[in-house]
């Protein structure tokens, strides 16, 4: 480290004693005799900007007022001379209408049975009650039941073990795959329209024909189904396999 | 007990006009020999030192003694030498600015006839000017190695170092001058 520069005790003193002749030998410095008269002349015309900004306080204040002033004229100038959209005192009260047209011929009210209460009854009698519209709506009450019992308790899966082919052509050649189908796609796609005419007559051929096959289940289940939800009947108790978990209707195994 | 210059500025600084003079008449010398053993003209030195006392009177009032004002001042003159010289301002030879100090005989001259001043004139006339610029502040002017590493912004051990070296070195150049002499 140069901080720890050391040098030899006696050298050190020998070269005290030389700087100290050194500064010996050197003449005396004497000022001229005008130089304070020249300095004080030179403080006196020495008056800088600078100085005078260090020194006074009041010149600083004074010159940022300046430079203020100077800086918003011209923001000033620009603003007044902006070109300003004339505005259009806002209109305050409202027009009257200049005619009002009164009917002046005088014509004569309908008359009315003022006694007259209108009741329920009279709006059930203007509903044309028929059997085939009640038919309808226990068909779509089963039909909707079956939906939600089919979303709550089949799997998109599970549902594809029972559903398999195309559906039909035809209702008149529909088989019992196919009417199973028709069924498990209405209760998927909640299908709660009214169900076409030829699929309900093929559907009433189907289950008024004998069991072609006392152990297929499909063939069961399409009837159980069908016939639930044409007639609502419920199959017969026994041995008894539901369609799926929780089947509103019955299917005789 | 004569009042330190720092001592003298404060005075100043609080309104004695007295205290000014008082500090022209200390320092005023001592800045100009600077000067002068830089190698510059008497007037031209003079002019240099009222300069440095224009710039210490512009900073006065916001002046704090916190170190030695002497080695202030000095930084003021090295920095307005360097820009006297970047101006091309005459600048003289250190033999001719040593002449100009002493209107006796030549240096040159009087080393041949023993004369012990003039031999250490005309050995710290040889050094070159870093040299003789750092004795200048650390011996002539008896500045603390802290202030002289200031002026010229190098570390204090270093100044330590040079100045020892500078020394021996104007110790040799006495030896080579003249006869030799017991200086202890």
């Amino acid at each position: 480290m140069s901080n720890q520069f050391q040098i030899p005790e006696e050298e050190q003193h020998e070269l005290d004693l030389l700087g100290a002749e050194l500064r010996d030998a050197m003449p005396e410095i004497s000022m001229s005799a005008d130089f304070h008269e020249r300095l004080a002349a030179q403080m006196h015309n020495n008056w800088t900007l600078r100085s005078a900004f260090q020194n006074n306080r009041l010149i600083r204040v004074a010159a940022g007022l300046l430079v203020m002033t100077l800086a918003a004229t011209p923001v000033a100038a620009w603003v007044g001379l902006w070109p300003q959209q004339k505005k259009t005192p806002p209109l305050i009260g409202f027009e009257l209408p200049t005619e009002i047209d009164v009917d002046q011929s005088g014509g004569t009210l309908g008359e009315s049975d003022g006694n007259q209460v209108i009741g329920p009854n009279d709006e059930f009698e203007a509903f044309e009650w028929s059997e085939e519209r009640s038919l309808a709506v226990e068909r779509s009450n089963r039909m909707a039941s079956a939906v939600a019992s089919f979303e709550a308790n089949v799997q998109a899966d599970e549902y594809h073990n029972f559903h398999s082919g195309d559906q039909p052509r035809s209702w008149v050649d529909a088989d019992a795959q196919g009417l199973w189908n028709e069924f498990g796609r209405r209760c998927q796609s909640a299908n709660l329209a009214a169900l076409p005419s030829a699929l309900v007559q093929r559907c009433e051929d189907f289950l008024q024909a004998p069991l072609t096959d006392p152990v297929d289940h499909t063939e069961i289940a399409a009837r159980a189904a069908w016939a639930w939800l044409l007639h609502g009947e419920q199959a017969a108790a026994g041995t008894v396999k539901l369609a799926w978990p929780a089947a509103p209707f019955v299917v005789q195994g | 007990m004569s009042p330190s210059p720092d001592d003298l500025l404060t005075r100043f600084a609080a309104g004695d006009p007295a205290a000014f003079d008082e500090l022209v008449a200390s320092l005023g010398p001592r800045l100009k020999g600077y000067f002068l053993r830089q190698g510059a003209q008497s007037s031209t030195a003079e002019d240099l030192v009222q300069n440095v006392f224009v710039r210490l009177l512009q900073n006065a009032t916001r002046y704090q003694a916190s170190g030695r004002l002497d080695a202030f001042c000095l930084r003021i003159a090295r920095n307005l030498w360097i820009d006297h010289r970047r101006r091309g301002g005459r600048v003289f030879s250190s033999e001719e600015a040593f002449d100009r100090e002493d209107p006796r005989p030549g240096p040159v001259q009087q080393a041949d006839s023993g004369d012990r001043t003039l031999q250490l004139r005309l050995a710290l006339r040889e050094l070159d000017p870093d040299t003789r610029e750092l004795l200048e502040l650390a011996v002539l002017q008896q500045l603390p190695y802290r202030e002289v590493s200031v002026i010229l912004e190098i570390p204090v051990g270093t100044v330590k170092s040079r100045v020892y070296y500078s020394l021996r070195k104007l110790r040799d150049q006495l030896h080579n001058l003249g006869p030799q002499e017991d200086l202890s």
